[in-house]
């Protein structure tokens, strides 16, 4: 017994608490520039010299034209927006990994009021009438894991992670049924001609996302702020905290469950809505291109905090289409931008492990002390 | 106010720029194919047999010309097309090839705002419509190929069951099997040249077909090709989609298979006979040729509408004969090349099909709304004797099903 007490663990993990805002930084900051070094290494490896021209293209492929910036804001944005969606339903620990879904229904919503309605009338109400049919899609997607998990306590991961599935079936068959003639499986961009029912365009900096950018911003504005100071975002807080403590002090969990889910999809319907109208002005069951399933690390990442968030969406926004571009402009293939993204975003995963744990090496803190001790007796021999 | 008037006045220029810029050329008697940059949008990657096609043949001409390229690679059919092509034109790229059908309107909305940059798109069909002078759609006339590569499988047959004369060929023995993907018109055209080639050698023959619905499904593809085998009692199969199911489960089986777009040597060491392809090179060269030509001459820069590279221009290839093949394959496949070329044969002479048991006409070989919607009305496709497949528009059009082939199933995509 007295044995085990003695013997000393090979690693030892604690949590930190005390770990102050400049300690974050400079740990999360350290991780970013090394995760950045690493990356520029590996394209290095596959196409050897091309260390400095891999982040030359990057920021070329992200920052060089006012245009090619606005698209960087726009996936920045629309990340961020799936991310927002998501924070209500993690703080209340409800796991919602069907963002996916239910952007596409979402999308769904808001193609059929761009097919059906559009042409019909004007574009002002036919944008309202898309993003109506958008968040009601997108909310009612989402409400069906939440009153399943409310009512009959099911899991919601697996729950929503199936809804994922559906709703790329049900787009595929909307797809087949009304695909446009000649093509093979897919719907043209709607309305070309007319422009009926597309967001307006706005001629500054000859760019189409302005109008999606403003929106994006003004949702995670009202989302952050919903979350910080309103009654609900308090809430479905304590529910997140414990269900028995929200219960004692009056608080109707069922509701709050579904409440905040329904607030997450409609959020949801939002992307839709924006990929839609403002984007593609068609559907395809790739239109959300997994963001469903990365915001859930950028959520994650960002501690449920909208301004976190916005930086690590930019983050990986960044890094994912720049490291694209170097791979498009370099001699290789784009397998290899994947994995430097990836490994991009394990480290900054790793960082975030650093800021909330103290690692403890006690063999390796021994070792330290005795080479410091070397040197300090060093030190005296060589002052006597 | 004051804001309004600053924004116009940052907006004037810009406009400017874009509407008068396009009016004035200087000829750059200096501009050098080495100096164009051109960018590639690929649905997948190299993996894919597909894009790497595409890629192939674009390194071979970056190779002849040395120009700049960047290839970018997995870009979705949608949004992601066009900020692609977008963000390439933005980094100075004066001409953007895409690779995949579904890329074309995308392609066609960048074309809209960047009027000098070319925007090219393999397998399109509808730049004839849009009639923009910096989009255009390009194809090859791949029924040759199939049409040689359809010879060489019939005389396989008569080899082995005709003494060497297709003619002798029993109706049983020259049933024919075709594992297609879709029941699109580039497939129909496919394998209707193919079997006409067959046809050509073995008077007798008749095509089953079986569709997969996906351009890549190994098992499925490998599964129907079995089926046409041990079922349908084929001796000859050949396939339009891009996995070895076909070509391996013909090895297992030893039925003689027919390729497409590269050899299979390796999934059929003793049944694999010869492949055509098509080689988008020559139209990449062709299309970067033309832009440093009107570089140089001060000319405006455009690109046709329709492309259709040839068996003549080396856009469309038959491999060589393998080892497989009958005796004398080679040497017949070399005649009938140079027939095809010189226009003395033509793959779908309306003497050599029927269609419903009634000679080709206006009113049974007009193609469905699906492949050609708004055809214009002054194209003739039968004209001088023969089906005009790709003269017009270059992607394929022919989506009949002539008779001695028989459809098993249909699939649009499910």
């Amino acid at each position: 017994m007295a044995d085990k007490v003695a013997r000393e663990k090979f690693i030892r993990i604690s949590r930190r608490t005390d770990v102050k805002l400049w300690q974050r930084i400079v740990i999360i900051g350290a991780s970013i520039l090394f995760a950045f070094l690493l990356i520029g290494l590996i394209s290095n490896i596959a196409a050897p010299g091309s260390f400095l021209r891999f982040y030359e293209y990057m920021f070329k492929g992200t920052f060089s034209t006012p245009r090619i910036f606005m698209t960087l804001l726009w996936n920045v944005g629309l990340m961020l927006l799936v991310a927002v969606a998501l924070a209500p339903a993690f703080k209340m620990r409800f796991w919602n990994i069907g963002a996916e879904g239910q952007c596409l229904m979402g999308a769904l919503g808001a193609v059929i009021g761009l097919y059906f309605i559009a042409p019909h009338v004007p574009t002002f109400l036919a944008l309202i009438i898309e993003f109506l049919l958008a968040i009601l899609f997108a909310a009612v997607w989402a409400a069906i894991p939440a009153i399943f998990k409310a009512f009959l306590n099911t899991n919601e991961t697996l729950f929503t992670l199936m809804m994922n599935y559906m709703a790329t079936g049900i787009v595929a068959s909307f797809i087949i049924f009304n695909q446009t003639p000649g093509r093979s499986g897919t719907i043209d961009p709607l309305n070309s001609a007319t422009k009926a029912g597309w967001m307006p365009q706005i001629q500054f900096f000859h760019n189409s996302y302005v109008y999606n950018i403003i929106i994006i911003a003004l949702v995670a504005v009202v989302i952050w702020g919903y979350l910080r100071f309103s009654k609900h975002g308090y809430e479905l807080s304590v529910v997140g905290g414990s269900q028995n403590t929200a219960r004692y002090v009056g608080i109707n969990v069922k509701k709050v469950i579904i409440r905040t889910i329904v607030l997450s999809g409609v959020v949801c319907g939002v992307v839709g809505f924006l990929l839609v109208a403002g984007g593609s002005h068609t559907i395809s069951a790739s239109i959300v291109s997994g963001r469903g399933f990365t915001a859930i690390l950028v959520c994650w990442a960002g501690n449920f905090n909208v301004p976190m968030m916005l930086f690590y969406s930019f983050l990986i926004t960044f890094v994912s289409s720049g490291s694209s571009t170097a791979s498009s402009a370099l001699p290789y293939s784009d397998a290899i931008s994947e994995v430097a993204t990836a490994v991009f975003f394990i480290i900054i995963i790793a960082s975030t492990f650093f800021v909330n744990f103290n690692v403890h090496i006690p063999w390796l803190k021994k070792l330290i002390d005795k080479i410091k001790d070397l040197f300090k007796k060093k030190e005296k021999e060589a002052a006597q | 106010m004051k804001k309004v008037r600053l924004f116009t006045l940052l907006a004037l220029p810009a406009c400017c720029l874009t509407a008068c810029g396009g009016t004035d050329y200087k000829p750059e008697l200096d501009f050098k194919a080495s100096d164009v940059k051109v960018g590639l949008i690929c649905l997948h990657g190299d993996y894919s047999t597909y894009d790497a096609n595409f890629i192939d043949a674009m390194n071979q001409a970056k190779q002849e010309l040395g120009f700049e390229l960047q290839v970018a690679e997995n870009i979705d059919e949608g949004q992601p097309c066009y900020d692609k092509a977008v963000q390439m034109a933005e980094l100075g790229c004066n001409i953007i090839f895409a690779d995949s059908f579904g890329h074309e309107p995308y392609m066609i909305n960048a074309a809209k705002e960047y009027p000098e940059v070319l925007f090219c798109h393999a397998t399109g069909t509808t730049a004839a419509k849009e009639n923009l002078d910096n989009f255009g759609d390009a194809f090859a006339s791949i029924y040759e190929g199939r049409y040689l590569a359809g010879v060489a499988g019939g005389l396989k047959l008569a080899a082995l069951y005709g003494n060497g004369n297709g003619a002798n060929v029993s109706a049983e023995n020259s049933v024919v099997g075709y594992v297609g993907a879709f029941t699109y018109a580039e497939i129909i055209s496919g394998f209707t040249s193919f079997y006409l080639g067959v046809k050509s050698v073995v008077p007798n023959a008749t095509m089953k077909v079986k569709y997969s619905g996906s351009w890549y499904d190994e098992t499925k593809e490998k599964e129907i090709a079995n089926e046409l085998i041990s079922q349908e009692g084929c001796k000859l199969i050949s396939q339009h989609a891009d996995s070895h199911g076909a070509p391996q489960a013909c090895q297992a089986a030893g039925i003689p298979n027919v390729s497409y777009n590269g050899s299979t040597l390796s999934d059929g060491p003793s049944t694999y006979l010869v492949s055509s392809r098509i080689n988008w090179a020559p139209y990449y060269k062709h299309v970067i040729n033309n832009y440093v030509d009107a570089r140089q001459k001060g000319n405006k820069r455009t690109v046709e509408n329709d492309f259709t590279g040839t068996l003549k221009d080396g856009s469309v290839e038959i491999l060589a004969a393998s080892a497989n093949c009958a005796e004398g394959t080679q040497a017949q496949l070399d005649a009938v090349k140079a027939e095809l070329i010189a226009g003395t044969r033509h793959v779908f002479d309306t003497s050599k099909f029927t269609v419903g048991g009634a000679a080709p006409s206006a009113t049974n070989m007009k193609p469905g709304d699906a492949t050609w919607p708004n055809m214009p009305s002054n194209v003739d496709l039968l004209k001088d004797g023969y089906y005009h497949e790709s003269e017009f528009r270059s992607a394929p059009s022919f989506d009949v099903i002539i008779d001695g082939i028989t459809n098993l199933n249909v699939n649009f995509g499910e």
